[in-house]
């Protein structure tokens, strides 16, 4: 393809014009930060930044309104995450009678949270709606260590989530009410 | 030149009216397909439509249908539309004018997996009527499946997840309340069994019936409440029951030793060998970063088919034991390093007087190794041997012998055919002094005659073993080995065939695969240098040992080769 | 005149009828069969011999004589499928499986005239070297067991049945099989699975067909009660005396159940094709018409398994011009002639001649609700499309009748049903729990929609609510 190259017009040419244009970006900040009072820092950590909903923080595990940890160790985020920053143990073959017709629940639940890249693929692909990305942006520790979190961390910093649905105890309810086998209609 | 006596030939019968081998056209493509196949016994029977379609190279989906099964025909899954040929008066095929044979197209489709095939038959696998259909058997089978994907331990290798992805609707239609049936069902020792999620195939009903011959396993109630079941006073605990799980399209028959351990998409498949019987039977190792989580079985039509034992199958959580030998032990039980070891000890050996060393391999031990052993007795003017081990036979797959390398012992020449006849002579070498140095690979031997007090009588004892045990107790040089998952090599199986199998994970600490450190050895010994490989030491032993004549390492490929017996 | 030509029903109702062998005797029974094992084989003119068995096979074909079961496949053209020559032993079934809602034909027949099928079932086995041969009785038929087994039993006394029949060296054993309660025991693979021991599951044809191998493996014949019964008469007249019965291809008599919303319901025999289905439902000799102020809805023809015709609907098909060939003609449903080939050409079937009149008191979407719930009841569950359609359609249909319905459901009805026959599934249930809401859905649309939109218009009003449902999670649109 052929590059049109303009020739530039004698105001175009002249360097000034240039240095005027600059200063003009210049003294329109001057004149929003010093004589209107808004500049666009922001004084944190006096001054939070003001979070959009939708916002990919930190993930955390959350429960459901009963308090039941919505998480079934499905591992779908662990294989779908990309820097591999989660890591679960999955609950083993011992029947757990808490858990009742949902089976499941992991042992442990693992994000370290220095390989975490926020990406929101783990929330993206949860079956169960069990883990979000939240609020949270600045997460500090002292050490490696300290910045894996573990499932208790994960759940108490994840909070509780409603589900409308309630598909386990829908579930639940429907095979009780389908006691007699087998049923007839209904 | 007959004789005279010799009855004349019976006149040639006619001959069939369908020739042994015809062609079939697939979606276009010509395929030639034998009249009579193999059926699930092996009994040659008419070749069926989806045998030519995989001849093809063309996937017809499938649920209840096993190549190693009788055929059922009950999922549906396989209907496909075809053409026949027109046959004129003259029973000939009448001919289009362009000259491609004229053909009816079937006004009903057919199940690919039990109808048999024709001469000129065209089978179409693609058209909008087997496209719809396949839908449709999916959306049935989906409607009253539960929801349980997330927990489900065959995700990742489910069949209805996958056919559902290629064949199926995006979205559900369904509103009505679903049936629903008991879960979490212990239906035997070993299997955990959920009925919501059962399509009943009735595979798992065929095999143990037909194959293990267990009729163990029925369908009880009728219609959209058919539930698996086994049949009032019978239980579902033979030695197979966990090829049901293979064998279960969906997750409804799960391993109750697998369950929830681990997601399949992880685990990296290792094909290997199982170890606790002669059979040999091809497995896949699943693991993960270095822990075995199962094992499930390969095909193999010449050993195992599709299928192994449960005892087998289960035999695998050994190889992660905390106690597993880690560390080089010298004389004085201090940790050592490998090279100066193995250097110390070919030192040793080579002073030791020929007739004053004994050799006693295991069985267990792989055809390179028990071949390096071989070379290093015959380097001592050692006496060798290896200790037999005989369980319970049946008649499908297990072996009484429950060593996976006798024969390889036999062939290699570290024992006799009457495996552990040397053993009371080594014994009574060791009493008389006449044997000095002893070197155990792979057994316990104070449990087969070889007593700690006689023993502790040796100059040198050199071990190496996996797991402590009290022969390891006593070692003057503790070599810790690897199982068979943490190597290669190959076993020869009790019908002489030799499989080759492959590394699955890492040994623990120091330990190192035996052909490893043996060929070091040897080339300590004997001044020569060590095969720079396994596949270099395999053909190796293949050009030196006459049984193993003809072989290579990649010869023996997935399915093994048989040994000149 | 439309009326009746009793044939098999000859004698049955008549007072002073019954059941036992003396009476049987008395009305001249057995000599058939007399007649029959006194065949000598006949040479033909070009030098080949036919056997007795031959020949009763060759009357038979003659007569085209189609079964009376349901599907009506010629009788003769099944025996020749027979596989003579695999050396293993050919066994008979009679199905006296009657389960098709609308049928209580072959009850009849089994209840106070059994001689006259043991007569026939003999025959038939006779014709084709049958030595070992059950009756399939459905469970629910306790005292018809009973009286068949009287029957075998006097049968047997009289020299009839056993060894050596008559003198003649044949041997033939009956007995009497009674099932547990399943409609599916009805087919023919079904009836054979449970014969065996076995759930009845029906089986994959290819390569289990029955006439190469049935029960035990062996070439077996499956033949209806009432067209064991005919046989006899067929043999009697001879097939061609026969054939002129009825209409060509549809020859003979056969006996009609007419239940429903008529004043005379029964059982009642006619030529095929020489009543028209306006005359049995209306005709004083049959069904006499419907209550008084009432008006015809809708006919099923063959059972609840065959398609629904509407009243008013009009068909082509090829009706005889008198004196002159076969002309297509567009025909009213009460005009349609009652065959085999009539009710298939309109889209419907004879089936298993159970004749229900709906009259237009009867609510269509309860009724095929009712016909849905049956089939999803008996459906035996080998298949996906049956076991799990079946279900689902009755499901949508309790919700239509129990005001849950939507609009979308007529065409989701639809849309089910034409997922399930026509060779999707293993056995010919698939057409009958299809075929039903295919063709009442199909002609009744605008009953189903409305009762749909009714309680769609119910829900979204705010008194109706969505009440209490177990049921299903309702969507304000349907889910697509």
């Amino acid at each position: 393809m052929i590059v049109r190259r303009d020739r530039l017009t004698i105001w175009e040419r002249l360097y000034l014009t240039a240095i005027w244009g600059g200063l003009k970006v210049t003294f329109r900040h001057f004149w929003r930060t010093v004589v209107r009072r808004r500049p666009v820092t922001v004084q944190y950590p006096e001054e939070k930044p003001v979070v959009p909903p939708g916002y990919r923080g930190a993930p955390y595990l959350v429960r459901d309104q009963t308090g039941r940890i919505k998480c079934v160790s499905c591992q779908l985020c662990e294989f779908v995450c990309p820097p591999k920053a989660i890591r679960i143990t999955p609950p083993g073959p011992e029947i757990d009678p808490t858990t009742g017709n949902v089976e499941k629940r992991p042992r442990q639940f693992e994000i370290d949270m220095l390989r975490c890249i926020f990406c929101g693929f783990c929330q993206e692909v949860c079956p169960e709606e069990a883990i979000f990305l939240m609020q949270d942006y600045s997460l500090t520790g002292l050490s490696r260590s300290e910045m894996i979190y573990d499932m208790d961390k994960l759940l108490r910093l994840g909070g509780v989530h409603l589900d409308p649905i309630r598909k386990w105890e829908r579930k639940a309810r429907e095979a009780q009410a389908q006691e007699t086998v087998p049923p007839t209609l209904p | 030149m007959s004789s005279p006596t010799t009855a004349p030939a019976k006149p040639t019968q006619s001959a069939p009216t369908t020739p042994e081998f015809f062609q079939v056209k697939v979606d276009g493509r010509v395929v030639v397909v034998p009249r009579l196949s193999p059926d699930w016994r092996g009994q040659l029977v008419p070749t069926t439509m989806i045998q030519a379609c995989f001849a093809a190279g063309v996937m017809v989906p499938h649920y209840c249908y096993h190549p190693k099964l009788p055929v059922a025909g009950n999922c549906r899954m396989c209907l496909v539309e075809f053409g026949t040929p027109v046959l004129g008066p003259d029973r000939k095929p009448l001919l289009n004018p362009d000259g491609t044979p004229k053909i009816t197209r079937a006004p009903r489709p057919a199940i690919a997996c039990a109808t048999p095939v024709m001469p000129g038959m065209e089978i179409y696998t693609n058209t909008p009527t087997v496209r719809a259909m396949r839908e449709g058997v999916l959306e049935f089978l989906l409607i009253n499946h539960p929801l349980d994907c997330p927990i489900c331990d065959q995700a990742g290798e489910c069949k209805l997840q996958e056919y559902a992805v290629d064949h199926g609707l995006a979205a559900s239609r369904f509103v009505e309340t679903k049936v629903h049936k008991p879960k979490q069902v212990e239906l035997g020792p070993r299997i955990m069994f959920d009925a919501e999620r059962c399509i009943l195939c009735s595979r798992c009903i065929r095999f143990t019936r037909d194959i293990v011959g267990d009729d163990a396993l029925g369908i009880l109630h009728r219609g959209s409440y058919s539930t698996i079941a086994t049949w009032p006073g019978r239980a579902f605990d033979n030695n197979y029951t966990l090829n049901t799980v293979d064998l279960c399209p969906v997750g409804a028959l799960t391993s109750k030793d697998f369950r929830f351990q681990m997601r399949v998409w992880f685990l990296k498949e290792t094909k290997s060998i199982c170890t606790s019987c002669g059979t040999g039977c091809n497995i896949l190792i699943g693991s993960r970063e270095n822990r075995i989580y199962r094992y499930t079985p390969r095909q193999n039509d010449a050993v195992n088919s599709c299928w192994m034992c449960d005892a087998g199958r289960l035999n695998y959580k050994w190889i992660g034991r905390p106690d597993r030998l880690k560390e080089v032990r010298g004389p004085g039980g201090q940790t050592r390093v490998w090279s100066a070891v193995l250097a110390e000890l070919a030192h040793r050996l080579g002073q030791a007087p020929r007739g004053s060393v004994a050799l006693i391999a295991s069985a267990r031990q792989t055809n390179e190794e028990l071949f390096l052993l071989k070379k290093l007795a015959t380097r001592l003017g050692a006496i060798t041997d290896s200790i037999p081990r005989e369980g319970q036979a049946d008649p499908l797959l297990v072996s009484a012998d429950k060593n996976p390398n006798s024969l390889g012992a036999r062939l290699l020449g570290l024992c006799y055919t009457e495996m552990g006849i040397n053993l009371p002579r080594i014994a009574h070498g060791i009493e008389q002094g006449a044997i000095r140095t002893l070197i155990v690979f792979g057994e316990d031997v104070t449990r087969h005659g070889l007593a700690p007090e006689l023993l502790a009588r040796l100059d040198t004892l050199v071990v190496s073993d996996i797991l402590p045990n009290a022969t390891t107790a006593l070692a003057h040089y503790l070599l810790p080995g690897c199982a068979h998952a943490e190597k290669r090599g190959s076993f020869t199986n009790v019908k002489g065939r030799v499989q080759r199998f492959f590394k699955a994970v890492e040994p623990p600490g120091n330990a190192r695969p035996e052909w490893e450190f043996l060929a070091e050895l040897l080339s300590h010994l004997t001044g020569q240098p060590a095969a720079p490989s396994l596949e270099a030491l395999f053909n190796q032993m293949a050009q030196e040992v006459p049984a193993f004549h003809g072989l290579t390492w990649t010869g023996l490929g997935d399915t093994g080769l048989e040994a000149k017996v | 005149m439309p009326q009746e030509h009793r044939l098999i029903l000859k004698h049955i109702d008549q007072p002073g009828y019954t059941p036992d062998i003396e009476c049987y005797l008395r009305h001249g029974g057995y000599q058939v069969l007399r007649k029959v094992l006194s065949l000598q084989p006949k040479v033909l003119p070009d030098g080949r011999v036919l056997s007795p068995q031959e020949q009763l096979r060759d009357e038979v074909s003659r007569s085209g004589l189609r079964g009376r079961g349901g599907a009506g496949f010629s009788c003769g053209l099944k025996w020749s499928f027979v596989d003579r020559k695999s050396g293993k032993p050919i066994y008979l079934i009679c199905n006296a499986d009657e389960s098709e809602p609308g049928t209580f034909k072959d009850r009849q027949i089994l209840y106070k005239d059994p001689h006259q099928l043991l007569e026939g079932m003999i025959i038939a086995c006779y014709a084709n070297d049958v030595h070992l041969a059950y009756i399939y009785i459905r469970g629910e038929m306790a005292e018809g067991a009973r009286i068949l087994n009287r029957a075998l039993a006097e049968a047997r006394a009289h020299g009839f049945l056993g060894k050596n029949i008559l003198g003649t060296g044949y041997d033939l054993e009956i007995y009497v099989h009674r099932g547990a309660g399943a409609y599916i025991c009805g087919e023919e693979t079904g009836l054979i699975e449970s014969l065996e021991g076995k759930r009845p599951y029906p089986r994959i044809k290819p390569p289990y067909f029955p006439a190469a191998f049935g029960l035990y493996g062996c070439p077996t014949i499956v033949n209806n009660v009432e067209t064991l019964a005919a046989i006899k008469h067929v043999i009697d007249m001879g097939g061609d005396q026969y054939a002129k019965l009825g209409t060509p291809n549809n020859t003979g008599t056969r006996i009609v159940c007419l239940s429903g919303q008529l004043r005379r319901p029964g059982y009642y025999e006619v030529e095929l094709g020489k009543v028209t289905l306006g005359e049995l439902i209306f005709h004083e000799n049959f069904g006499q018409g419907l209550r008084p102020g009432r008006s015809l809805q809708a006919v099923i023809p063959g059972g609840t398994s065959a398609k629904v015709l509407r009243a008013g609907e009009k068909f082509r098909i090829k009706k005889m011009v008198p004196g002159g060939p076969l002309v297509e003609q567009e025909v009213d449903l009460l005009d349609l002639p009652y065959d085999f080939d009539s009710l298939i050409a309109a889209g419907s079937m004879s089936g298993s001649g159970g004749i229900i009149v709906l009259d237009d008191s009867a609510d269509i979407v309860e009724a095929l609700a009712n016909i849905a719930e049956f089939y999803a009841h008996e459906s035996c569950g080998q298949c996906t499309p049956c076991r799990e359609g079946s279900l689902w359609m009755a499901k949508i249909l309790y919700r239509l009748t129990h005001g849950q319905g939507r609009a979308c459901d007529a065409d989701e009805l639809l849309r089910i049903a034409n997922n399930i026959p026509g060779g999707r599934t293993i056995c010919a249930f698939g057409e009958a729990c299809a075929w039903p809401v295919q063709s009442f859905v199909a002609k009744f649309k605008e009953e189903f929609v409305a009762r749909g939109r009714a309680a769609e218009a119910r829900r979204a009003s705010p008194a109706g609510g969505a009440g209490p449902s177990t049921q299903i999670k309702i969507a304000a649109s349907p889910a697509l």
